[in-house]
């Protein structure tokens, strides 16, 4: 984007008469690989422990740009200007994309697939960083030293953990927590009773006093004492606990596993340098560092082990964690997850 | 009528701002009502040819609740910094223009900080254990802490935050052209500040209030971050649900949706005009003989 | 005579406004000062780490530079295009202006998710993916409703008699349009002025969309981060911002005094 104001007044000359404008970026790179993701503080994680050193080893330029979203990955590929050779994308909607035909498969020989868990790793995606809704309370109001909350459960425990109550704004993780709280097995929550799970949602309504969506809300929303407890995802406590000492206490007893994943759009520009990116960023000691500075990790099994108990305390794929998770289900999320989401606005909209 | 370009010139100084303005007409014809019918047609066409996606938009109840909630809030927020901004416009323009300036500057200070970052600042202002409540129970006026967060009060204090230099500046801009003699001669003459003010200012200003609750109603019907933040689930709007669908990748559904919005809101204007005539805002407004 | 009760009140209610207006912004201020790592109020200890990551990081620079240059190329189009709008529709309206200006406001009511979905494939079409000049003609019909509604306000101000006047007295009509309509029209172009700058500054989805992602403005990076995180850098930006804001509305008022100053010595002003 040099010279802008001459290019731009000649730009605009030409887009009246009608004429195509001249991109502004060179195409001819090939030691280049675009990859877009969240943004934030992730990205810059991200790219100290893994992009700028596969620069430095590969000599292919890590482009990054954020945010996540699906209705430009969507643009993008109807339109054949697919501007990114990698995207992060939410594990709800990863199989959408794939059933939109989207993606584009990946080539399996080039990643570690042995060092990957089973559910991590499918044609058209990889695990990007695995997290988990957890819960999250104020340790000002129930302090570790006395009785304090334990699971997911407590949310509807009002007898010994008063007050109000964070739940994410929609119909994922709170269906899987009401059927948990119905009594349904942890490996027999899908395909979900919804109606089952309302009827669990229905007694703690009344005490839910904010909805949250974003991740910085949840958690702040707990540090405010807006609720005492709350559901949030396991990276930011992690990092405020950890490095803030802030008044944070977490649980995990039914915490809900769920992953977002990198996949490569189809019709990419690059995609051998993004398959290198890719098996380059499932290293475990690589992971590990990126632990430790964030709370999420990749998938690699190695991670967990070379982790300090302080930080595998946070981690969604400690051995201890996945006992007591429920690993979500994205398939049926596929199929369900708009007609659920819509029960869920009428559900929690409603008096 | 008489030749505003003054004598001598002819018909090409005449179409003289036609011409001008003919681009920038193109360019909103290219870059945003074509691709928007494109894609309204599209959501015809999208999945099979047909009504679907309307029919399954109309017949959503859940829509209709939604729409409803978004009329409301747009119109509190409009009454709310309707009410605030009148006094504090008229006081701007009763002020020699220094000092005018100067607190128009404070008006608009406000949007150098990011939308975003205002919502956050309210949470910590409006919480169960936030500045306010702490201060007012700290006082001793109550015991228990007012619920002033996600529900419908922080949604109108952050919508209102944000609109209120709109208003303030819609209503500004007509006031200054108000002539202070006709105010003067009303009051010289015996009237009331009451009467004055019912019957001479307020008529004169109109065409400011017009324009800003314009303005603010339907900016007012766009938002969507405020609502999501400071709001309870009751505080869905229209474009939040829109957006909802589009990045479920529900594009026919939600274009639906937006055709439904943008034609309820152009029936309001369109009613709007009805009530109160274009012609208002397109007559001079000033002393006429 | 009644000039002094109802001033009291008014300052007092326009006190109470003002203050209803910063109280979010005395909240930032502090808060960017913080030693802690996340939204406290009131921050546990004073440190500069925050102004220290936003401009030791090239890329938070970069992002506020691009903004600031795609913000006043939107206001100089949009203020022209709406003004010659505004214009028509108050001074020659034709059959048909009434559905034009409809459509010129229409941008305000679709949501912008809707038309960055609509706009992407013309944009491919026409290369304007990742260009700047793609970003300011978005924000640009984005501006126009507000430049729009502003400057009609301000045309319809204008008292024509002043203008007949200045023609019967022999001015051309490039001559009366710089004195008498353009003193007239000030306020209504600054405050459309301000708005087209807002409007493009504020903007978030359009840039997503159709700015290619190799070039951040300033919003979409706080954007990106306030969503994962509540970072205080976000705080230090903001205070920036106003801080600028403040020394440049200062500096223009005082280059304003000082110009009306010396005016006066040569006779009388507006």
């Amino acid at each position: 984007m040099r010279d802008r104001m001459g290019e731009a007044a000649v730009a605009l000359a030409a887009a009246v008469i009608g004429l195509g404008v001249l991109p502004a970026r060179a195409r001819a790179e090939d030691q280049v690989v675009y990859i877009n993701s969240s943004g934030g503080v992730l990205d810059d994680v991200n790219r100290k422990i893994h992009w700028d050193p596969f620069t430095q080893a590969t000599g292919i330029k890590v482009v990054s740009s954020a945010p996540v979203d699906n209705a430009k990955l969507k643009a993008m590929v109807t339109n054949g200007n697919v501007e990114w050779d990698i995207t992060e994308i939410d594990g709800g909607d990863f199989p959408r994309a794939v059933k939109e035909g989207l993606l584009a498969k990946l080539d399996r020989s080039k990643l570690p697939v042995d060092q990957l868990p089973k559910d991590a790793l499918t044609d058209y995606g990889i695990w990007d960083g695995p997290y988990s809704a957890i819960l999250t309370w104020n340790t000002e109001v129930f302090p570790l030293s006395g009785k304090h909350p334990t699971s997911l459960m407590d949310l509807w425990n009002q007898k010994d953990f008063p007050g109000p109550r964070c739940l994410w704004k929609g119909a994922v993780d709170n269906l899987e927590l009401g059927a948990l709280h119905a009594g349904v097995a942890r490996d027999k929550v899908y395909p979900i009773d919804q109606d089952k799970a309302y009827q669990e949602l229905d007694k703690i309504k009344k005490d839910v006093s904010v909805w949250w969506t974003t991740g910085a809300q949840s958690v702040q929303a707990v540090v405010n004492k807006d609720c005492v407890m709350g559901t949030t995802w396991n990276g930011r406590p992690y990092q405020l606990v950890v490095k803030d000492k802030a008044p944070l206490g977490v649980a995990w007893e039914g915490a809900i596993l769920r992953s977002s994943w990198w996949v490569v759009p189809k019709g990419a520009k690059h995609f051998d340098n993004a398959m290198k990116l890719i098996a380059w960023m499932q290293d475990p000691q690589r992971q590990a560092e990126q632990a430790k500075l964030s709370g999420y990790a990749g998938g690699n099994n190695g991670t967990a082990a070379l982790l300090p108990e302080s930080v595998r305390e946070y981690l969604a794929t400690s051995p201890n964690h996945l006992a007591v998770s429920v690993i979500a289900d994205d398939e049926w999320w596929a199929g369900n997850g708009p007609a659920a989401e819509k029960r869920f606005t009428s559900w929690v909209i409603a008096n | 009528m008489r030749d505003e370009a003054g004598p001598g010139y002819g018909r090409l100084i005449q179409l003289l701002p036609l011409i001008l303005l003919a681009p920038g007409l193109a360019l909103v014809l290219l870059l945003f009502l074509y691709p928007l019918l494109r894609l309204i047609v599209e959501s015809f066409l999208d999945p099979t040819p047909g009504f679907a996606n309307y029919v399954t938009v109309l017949t959503d109840p859940t829509l209709w609740q939604i729409i409803e909630t978004t009329l409301i809030i747009s119109a509190q927020c409009t009454i709310a910094t309707l009410v605030l901004a009148y006094p504090v416009s008229y006081l701007l323009s009763r002020l020699p223009r220094p000092r005018a300036n100067l607190l128009m500057m404070f008006v608009l200070l406000p949007f150098w900080t990011s939308l975003l970052v205002r919502m956050y600042a309210w949470m910590v202002l409006l919480g169960r254990h936030g500045i306010i409540n702490e201060a007012v129970i700290g006082m001793g006026l109550t015991a228990t802490p007012y619920p002033l967060l996600y529900n419908r009060f922080a949604v109108i204090v952050g919508m209102s935050h944000f609109l209120l230099p709109f208003m303030v500046l819609s209503l500004y801009s007509t006031m200054i052209a108000i002539d202070r003699s006709l105010i003067e001669a009303a009051s010289s003459m015996g009237s009331s500040f009451r009467q004055t003010f019912w019957r001479i200012y307020l008529p004169l200003s109109l065409p400011g209030v017009y324009s800003g609750c314009l303005l603010v109603f339907i900016l007012g019907m766009g938002f969507y971050i405020t609502p999501a933040l400071l709001g309870s689930p009751r505080e869905t709007t229209i474009s939040v649900y829109i957006q909802q669908q589009i990045q479920q990748l529900n594009w026919g559904e939600g274009t639906a949706m937006a055709v439904i919005l943008v034609a309820i809101v152009i029936a309001l204007f369109a009613s709007y005009d009805r009530l109160f005539g274009f012609d208002r805002l397109f007559r001079n407004v000033g002393p006429q003989s | 005579m009644r000039r002094r009760l109802p001033n009291a009140l008014l300052w007092i209610y326009a006190g109470a406004v003002f203050a209803f207006l910063f109280v979010p912004l005395l909240i930032v201020v502090p808060v960017s000062f913080s030693a802690g790592m996340y939204l406290q109020f009131p921050p546990p200890g004073f440190s500069l780490q925050w102004y220290q990551d936003y401009f030791g990081d090239p890329q938070w620079i970069d992002a506020t530079i691009l903004s600031v240059e795609i913000a006043l190329c939107v206001v100089l189009l949009a203020v022209g295009i709406g003004s010659l709008a505004a214009f028509v529709i108050v001074r020659r309206p034709f059959p048909g202006i009434g559905f034009i200006r409809m459509v010129l406001m229409t941008p305000l009511i679709v949501p912008s998710v809707v038309v960055a979905v609509a706009v992407y494939s013309v944009y491919v079409s026409f290369h304007l993916i990742g260009s700047f000049i793609g970003i300011v003609l978005a924000h640009t019909i984005g501006a126009l409703p507000f430049t729009i509604v502003l400057m009609v306000a301000g045309f319809q101000r204008i008292d024509r008699r002043l203008e007949e006047a200045s023609y019967t007295m022999g001015a051309g009509a490039a001559s009366t349009f710089r004195r008498v309509t353009l003193p007239i029209l000030r306020p209504s172009l600054f405050a459309a002025a301000i708005f087209a700058f807002i409007a493009s500054w504020d903007e978030v989805i359009m840039v997503i969309f159709i700015g290619g992602g190799a070039g951040t403005t300033l919003p979409l990076r706080m954007f990106n981060y306030l969503r994962t995180e509540i970072n205080p850098t976000i705080a230090a930006v903001s205070t920036l911002l106003l801080a600028f804001a403040v020394v440049a509305f200062a500096t223009a008022e005082w280059l304003r005094v000082r110009g009306e100053a010396r005016r006066a010595g040569k006779g009388g002003a507006a």
